[in-house]
């Protein structure tokens, strides 16, 4: 579609400007995490690592980065088995309500996040829970259902039916079928579905806040943002992001090259 | 008006509507089209027919316009069209999936072109009107195009393009949506209209049977380049080269040997099948390896030799009913042929089963020898 | 497959364990509270009433709340799609390697922290901050701005936030338009504005619309950004339904908050799809 040049030159000096306010804000903060000097500032004075081991040393960091990692893993096991249960049984199965199913599944998404949490915060008492980390991972988990679903979704979606249907004829169960041909072929879907959800979870601060003590990693660079702001939270920010965009760059090839394996 | 039949001879007299000369267009290292000349005249209908990859979408997009061609020049009407955008060529394109505006109306679609000529409102309306009864849409111009049938998108698509008189209309692939039919049907009725309105046309399409329903005149192309242009019954009899004769028609290509004796070049198939070709070849011709080409429809059967077949019989493998034809394949030594003939029922003709042993019988008039091998 | 009935759900128990202990019941639980009556001494107490509710509908300071999230949202949106659309278009015709390229800086901004972002933008609109020093350097105002911590630098945290929500579901949806038919607008004498106008325009509608829905159901329940960088003078709805129900502990006066949030967010989605199929009933087949 030709447009006339001066049109492409206005929508790429557009696209150009938008760019910058996408990363602007990113760069500027990861900047701030080396300054050698002792307060938030742009530019940053000086370069230095000093607020990375700052950060490293911070106990409420590190404990939070654990409880964080505990719960996004667990978080991603439970979403992950739910998802893909749920997936399954969407795409494969035509019964009555399915259409209400799907909706409801999806609906976390939609629903604004402190809801959630502000409801499980009154129904904790009566399962004999308190707020915690144990309550964060099954909160989480309901976040991170929809995206898992979605995920394996996709991945039936591309895949061919009919395998199943070899498998079947050529005399194995359906079990058998279900964890020898199904299951390798959705791999793919599964691990991006994991993956997602355990991002969703490790960055989670509206659900968190009601049903835990505090004690994940967000709520806790909230909580040093909020009494003293100091570049020890760009350096953890971005130690983390770092770490974000390694299990993605390294993983969700990997997954989505499983995905789109061709079936032989 | 210009004879139904023009050849490209006749083009010398009458004004060409469409000319094409020496059009080359390459994407990366592969030469899509290569030397191409055309020449269409006014109200002809011309088909580019060839196999996939052969270039006759390129050429047509070249054409429209939404390719530029590296070199060569398209002209309409003798005005220059290389330089000019595809909105501004009144060249109006119908296309395989037929491109319909979603968001559109039946009456909206066909309407959009007249809208971009800023045309008025009574102008469009009429014109509307007059395509919907000419397509015969009449109580679909409401409808969305999800709403529609495959043959009512592509009568959609006709009046489309039709309703803004092109100069010339583009056809890309634009039955190959149908089922077999129903294309049958639309191919008919096209062909009527375009008659009627005298519509320049040109048609690319890889299926030669619409290309006979509809052309005038049949470019046949191959590895981008044009080797053939003639009406249909000459390049279906006559073909140019060796790729249009097997493109076209249900040909069988068997391996020959020419050899000389006291009456000129003869030709041998092996398995007591031997021919002088008509016309002879020439007689300085090299003896040694041929290649021979005989269409389906060419061969007949016999119980006893014939005047080419004179020893070791062919044994029937199989045979089908097709309908208006019957397809009867036999065995010849190692090779197999396929023979092509009307089933007709009930008169004097031999009647052949499977396993049985036969004699082949053709005009050698109606062979084409290749004196390089295949 | 002759699939027996209960098979489907037998492949749903896990999630159904999951989502009905931890979504549905605690939903319902916020409908329950919500008329429920907030006593001071005794905490939640079960006499059915409906007081909260009028509370939040008709008691200004909530109505204000209300009013002043959802008019954040509408504002956010608005720039939002200016913002988003002439980038979605150049998406949309870039080049494959281009394509994945800019994805990937769409998507950045969703994979770091929003704690990192708030983070830039504290730095970007502080007195002291980027945008200042430039005014400040270029000798173009003589007082520092006050964005931070105003109306204004919390509606430019929340426009950066929720921008890519708005780009993807545009790209996807101009993504979707057959090429065949742009050609056959070319063919049929349309220029490109023309085109634009009467092709590409109209069928990006329903991605625009999935964008300002997604938009607007993430500003109006967004928590940290009014936290971080909001103005105390001009609350907004999540923080305030959080101050509610842990600091105030007013059980049923957040609950009903929560309720009438639900309530505003499902009226907007439901409403922009109906209007999406009374505008554009073709929308529906793509």
């Amino acid at each position: 579609m030709r447009g006339g040049p001066g049109a492409t030159l206005l929508l790429r000096l557009h696209a150009g400007l938008v760019i910058l306010f996408l990363l602007a804000p990113i760069a500027i903060a990861v900047a701030c995490a080396f300054t050698s000097g002792g307060f938030l500032e742009f530019p940053p004075r000086g370069v230095s690592l000093r607020w990375f081991g700052e950060a490293l040393r911070t106990t409420q960091f590190i404990d939070g980065l654990r409880n964080s990692v505990l719960v996004a893993l667990a978080n991603a096991a439970i979403a992950t088995v739910a998802g893909t249960g749920a997936a399954i049984a969407l795409n494969h199965h035509r019964f009555y309500g399915r259409a209400i199913v799907q909706a409801a599944i999806m609906l976390p998404i939609t629903l604004p996040a402190i809801v959630l949490g502000l409801g499980l915060l009154f129904t904790l008492p009566s399962y004999g829970m308190r707020p915690g980390l144990i309550a964060g991972t099954l909160g989480h988990a309901v976040l991170s259902l929809p995206y898992a679903t979605a995920m394996v979704l996709a991945a039936l979606a591309n895949y061919d039916r009919s395998l199943e249907r070899a498998s079947l004829n050529l005399g194995a169960g359906p079990a058998r079928t279900f964890l020898k041909v199904t299951l390798p072929l959705i791999r793919g879907g599964i691990a991006a579905g994991a993956i997602t959800a355990f991002l969703v979870s490790f960055d989670n601060i509206s659900m968190s806040l009601f049903v835990t003590k505090g004690d994940t990693l967000p709520l806790r660079l909230l909580q040093q943002i909020q009494h003293n702001a100091d570049p020890s939270v760009a350096a953890m920010s971005t130690m983390l992001l770092v770490g974000s965009l390694g299990l993605v760059i390294f993983l969700l090839p990997l997954a989505a090259r499983a995905r789109d394996r061709p079936a032989l | 008006m210009a004879p139904r039949d023009a050849t490209a001879a006749a083009l010398d007299t009458a004004a060409a509507e469409l000319e094409l000369q020496g059009l080359r267009k390459r994407f990366g290292n592969v030469v899509a089209v290569e030397a191409c000349d055309l020449a269409v005249a006014r109200g002809e209908i011309v088909a580019l027919l060839g196999p996939s990859g052969c270039g006759k979408s390129t050429l047509l997009n070249v054409i429209a316009g939404f390719e530029a061609p590296d070199a060569g020049t398209v002209r309409l009407r003798g005005k220059l069209l290389n330089d000019v955008p595809p909105h501004r060529r009144n060249i109006a394109m119908v296309f395989q999936h037929y491109a319909m505006f979603p968001h559109l109306t039946v009456a909206e679609n066909i309407a959009y072109g007249l809208r971009a000529r800023r045309l008025d409102g009574a102008t469009i309306r009429a014109r509307v009107a007059e395509m919907v009864a000419l397509l015969q849409l009449a109580g679909l111009e409401d409808r969305y195009p999800a709403q529609l049938s495959g043959g009512q998108r592509q009568r959609v698509a006709v009046a489309r393009a039709l309703a803004v008189r092109p100069d010339m209309l583009l056809l890309d692939e634009a039955f190959s949506a149908l089922d077999r039919n129903l294309r049958e049907e639309m191919q008919l009725e096209l062909s009527l209209l375009l008659r009627r309105l005298e519509v320049t046309t040109i048609m690319v399409t890889h299926d030669q049977r619409e290309a006979f329903a509809l052309a005038d005149r049949i470019a046949v192309m191959e590895a981008g380049r044009i080797a053939q242009v003639d009406t249909p019954e000459r390049v279906y009899h006559r073909p140019s080269n060796r790729h249009v004769l097997c493109f076209l028609g249900s040909t069988n290509a068997l391996p020959a040997s020419l050899s000389r004796d006291a009456g000129g070049v003869r030709v041998d198939i092996g398995a007591g099948v031997s021919f002088r070709p008509v016309p002879p070849l020439p007689a300085s011709t090299e003896t040694g390896a041929a290649t021979v080409y005989l269409r389906a429809e060419d061969l007949s059967l016999a119980r006893a030799p014939t005047a080419v077949h004179i020893a070791d019989p062919a044994i029937v493998t199989l045979r089908r009913f097709l309908g208006a034809q019957e397809r009867i394949v036999v065995a010849l030594g190692e090779r197999q042929l396929v023979v092509e003939r009307a089933a007709e029922r009930g008169r004097t003709r031999l009647e052949v089963a499977v396993g049985e042993a036969v004699f082949l019988d053709f005009d050698p008039a109606r062979c084409h020898v290749a004196t390089e091998p295949r | 497959m002759r699939a027996r009935p209960y098979v489907p759900w037998l492949w749903l128990l896990p999630a159904g364990a999951l989502l009905i202990p931890f979504f549905v019941l605690p939903l319902l639980a916020i409908l329950r509270n919500s008329v429920y009556r907030d006593d001071p001494t005794r905490f939640l107490v079960p006499d059915l009433t409906l007081a909260n509710y009028v509370k939040v509908l008709s008691d200004p300071y909530y109505l204000g709340v209300f009013a002043d999230t959802i008019g954040i949202a509408l504002v956010v949106a608005a720039a939002a799609l200016v913002l988003a659309y002439p980038f979605a278009l150049v998406i949309a015709r870039a080049a494959a390697r281009s394509r994945a390229l800019l994805f990937w800086v769409v998507y950045l901004p969703l994979y770091v922290s929003v704690i990192m972002r708030v983070f830039g933008w504290l730095v970007i609109t502080a007195d002291s901050g980027l945008i200042n020093q430039v005014l400040l350097g270029l000798h173009l105002t003589s007082r520092p701005l006050h964005i931070l911590y105003e109306v204004e630098g919390m509606t430019l945290g929340i426009l950066h936030r929720y921008l890519p929500f708005m780009i993807l579901p545009l790209v996807n949806t101009l993504q979707k338009i057959d090429g065949a038919v742009l050609k056959a607008s070319a063919s049929l004498g349309a220029g490109s504005w023309l085109t634009w106008r009467r092709v590409i325009l109209p069928l990006s509608l329903p991605g625009a619309v999935a964008g300002t829905q997604l938009v607007v159901a993430g500003v109006l329940s967004d928590y940290v950004l009014p936290l971080l960088m909001g103005a105390t003078s001009f609350p907004m709805v999540a923080p305030t339904i959080y101050y509610e129900a842990a600091t105030n502990a007013a059980w049923a006066l957040s609950g009903a908050m929560a309720s009438v949030l639900l309530a505003i967010v499902g009226l907007f989605l439901v409403g922009a799809n109906l209007a999406l199929r009374r505008f554009a009933p073709w929308a529906s087949s793509l």
